[in-house]
């Protein structure tokens, strides 16, 4: 159990969470206000919710473990996303919001239909996301779990619900609206946890001469550009996780919480700039705890994991209260947003995709009961699902940015990319990730050269799309409707 | 109908389609300095793809060739350093960090978020959605005076 000052900040931020997710309901007024939180609000707010939904817990306990474990390997992965923020708002960001001006856009799913005309696109994408979004809060429950129950000194199963009961009640009462205005706070909490422990770290170090002289020294693969893993690894990381960015629904759904079109224009810098910011924490503790270890100020530690934990030791009392409400919010950012997403697919897009549809009433009425059953499910999934949650829980960042970024990537901006190449894409990339997910995880085989099987799938799937396309006709072309016509040539 | 598309940004589509491919090729032939380079190529053309306008280039390529410059110049330093001083603590450092290291960190995250991410705010009432393109996309969808 932490000490009174850390417990006494990370209850405030539970309470101040759950007031801001609760206080969105005022602004839910339709379904797609709900389910997508249409058209509710202004660049800074979203934004900021767009970083902190990408920034998960991994990149506050992962991150660093993997820098105390390989060095420099896994900053490949931090150091794209900027730049994957800007292509997200290049590449899809006006075609979406374009878009969401002129039709009642809520979800992803909606988007596909309307762009391929085909509710087979929309229920198979409805698929993905839901099987994406219940592997990924399954690996969540445990890691909040213990992060909670570490800090607060109770058991296990009631830091759990906590920490996703609390998330699943604001999530529930305002959808994707109580989504985005807890992910803004969320977003600033981060940021301040993350410009401190860079000040704390480069004052502890002595700066970087003496941080990395340090390390070097003692083992110099630790600071090259490369680290202890391959350079296919790094370089295809780097690949994934910049274009890959956009193809994540967290990301993506975004845009149509916009007001106007004229909020786009900051979206990109403010997201990306503040995920710099952050990806500075991922950074300076991962080699600062190597710092601390090599430097025998601590002992060596019995998992990269607990490199944050260890660094924060060495910390006074406030920034450690500080740096874990960041890494609350960014488990629970993350979190609100995949239940949002999977809500809407089961209640929306699921039975349109079936020819039945809900009235907008009755949709946000069972949008709340079916965000109550996705989270129960996910708990249940993630604490009892052991093997199998580990399994499922590769299907992560790689399988968003396999199944949705051919869709959203090409879709909207080639008109001649058509309803056969979205099938096909999204099937493949389905077929693929479930592939190789049997063949390491299951079958134990390793694919060669350490490349990232999502790597695989995505340039797969994204070459599908084009070369089905070239021999297909379905909604390209003179088949567009007009107004997506216009939004894919503005 | 007969579906026919000579868009310019449909072209490029179909150049990166290639880089792509390619890139699958030397991934699976662990060809790793050829793939680092089909890499900021495909990121270049992506950006190409989505800054550009159907048939109108416009700050698109210079976005694009940017970005590709940045990160060729980036990427053969750091290779060029990891493999002088592998194994070994540096001959000199910059800040502390191994020169190659300092080329991924802080050079490169910096100079490709200029073109890559801030243009994007730089160019936005002038090319991304200046008012015309506002009007006209109001105009095309039959929208006028209600959006």
């Amino acid at each position: 159990m932490s000490d009174p000052v850390t417990i006494g900040i990370v209850i405030a931020y539970f309470i101040l969470t759950f007031a801001i997710g609760v206080y969105a309901i005022k602004r839910v007024k339709t379904a797609e206000h709900y389910f997508g939180a249409h058209k509710l609000f202004g660049t800074v707010v979203t934004s900021i919710a767009a970083f902190a939904s990408i920034m998960s817990g991994f990149g506050f306990i992962g991150g660093p473990g993997l820098v105390y474990a390989l060095g420099a390997t896994s900053l490949w992965i931090t150091l794209a996303a900027p730049l994957g923020f800007g292509l997200g708002w290049f590449l899809i960001g006006k075609r979406v919001k374009l878009i969401s001006e002129i039709r009642p856009i809520a979800t992803l799913p909606d988007i596909a239909a309307a762009r391929f005309k085909s509710e087979t696109v929309r229920g198979l994408l409805a698929v993905s996301l839901v099987l994406g979004v219940i592997a990924y809060l399954g690996t969540q429950v445990m890691a909040g779990g213990y992060v909670v129950s570490g800090l607060l000194g109770v058991d296990l199963e009631v830091a759990i619900l906590i920490i996703f009961g609390i998330t699943m009640i604001y999530t529930s009462i305002a959808g994707m609206a109580a989504s985005i205005l807890t992910d803004f706070f969320q977003g600033l909490v981060m940021l301040v946890a993350a410009v401190g422990v860079l000040v704390m770290a480069l004052v502890m170090t002595g700066g970087t001469e003496g941080l990395f002289t340090t390390i070097g020294q003692k083992d110099p693969t630790l600071i090259d550009p490369l680290g202890r893993g391959t350079w296919m690894l790094v370089l295809m990381w780097y690949f994934v996780f910049t274009i890959g960015g956009l193809g994540q629904p967290h990301l993506a759904t975004k845009f149509y919480a916009l007001k106007s079109y004229k909020d786009l224009k900051w979206g990109a810098l403010i997201s990306g700039g503040s995920y710099m910011l952050s990806s500075l924490l991922w950074i300076f503790v991962g080699y600062a705890a190597l710092w601390l270890v090599i430097g025998g100020k601590i002992p060596a530690l019995a998992k990269p994991d607990q490199a944050a934990i260890a660094f924060l030791s060495q910390m006074p009392v406030w920034m450690v209260a500080v740096v874990y409400a960041g890494l609350l919010a960014a488990i629970m950012s993350t979190a609100s947003g995949f239940i949002s997403i999977g809500t809407a697919a089961l209640v929306r897009d699921l039975p349109r995709s079936l020819g039945k549809e809900l009235e907008h009433a009755k949709q946000v009425r069972w949008g709340r009961v079916v965000t109550i059953l996705l989270t129960v499910f996910a708990l249940i999934f993630g604490y009892f699902g052991k093997y199998l949650v580990a399994i499922l829980g590769a299907l992560g960042w790689g399988y968003f940015a396999s199944a949705t970024l051919p869709l959203l990537a090409i879709g909207l901006n080639w008109k001649r990319a058509t309803r056969e190449g979205a099938i096909a894409s999204l099937s493949i990339a389905l077929i693929l990730n479930i592939g190789f997910l049997i063949y390491e995880k299951v079958l134990g085989m390793k694919i060669p050269y350490a490349i990232p099987s999502y790597g695989i799938s995505m340039i797969v799937a994204l070459l599908a799309m084009v070369i089905i396309s070239l021999f297909t006709k379905g909604a390209a072309g003179e088949d567009l409707d007009p107004d997506i016509r216009a939004a894919i040539e503005a | 109908m007969e579906v026919v598309d000579i868009s310019l940004r449909g072209n490029i589509i179909l150049v990166n389609a290639a880089v792509l491919f390619f890139m699958l090729v030397t991934a699976l032939t662990n060809s790793w300095q050829v793939f680092g380079y089909l890499v900021g190529l495909s990121l270049s053309l992506w950006l190409i793809i989505g800054a550009m306008k159907e048939n109108k280039l416009g700050p698109a390529l210079w976005i694009g060739i940017s970005v590709f410059i940045i990160w060729s110049v980036c990427i053969t330093l750091i290779f060029r350093y990891w493999a002088e001083f592998r194994g070994q603590f540096p001959a000199f450092t910059i800040a502390g960090m191994h020169p190659g290291f300092f080329i991924l960190f802080p050079v490169m995250w910096l100079l490709i978020f200029i073109p890559g991410t801030l243009s994007y705010a730089l160019l936005f009432d002038r090319w991304i959605m200046t008012k015309e393109d506002w009007n006209e996309f109001c105009k095309k969808t039959g929208k006028e005076g209600e959006l």
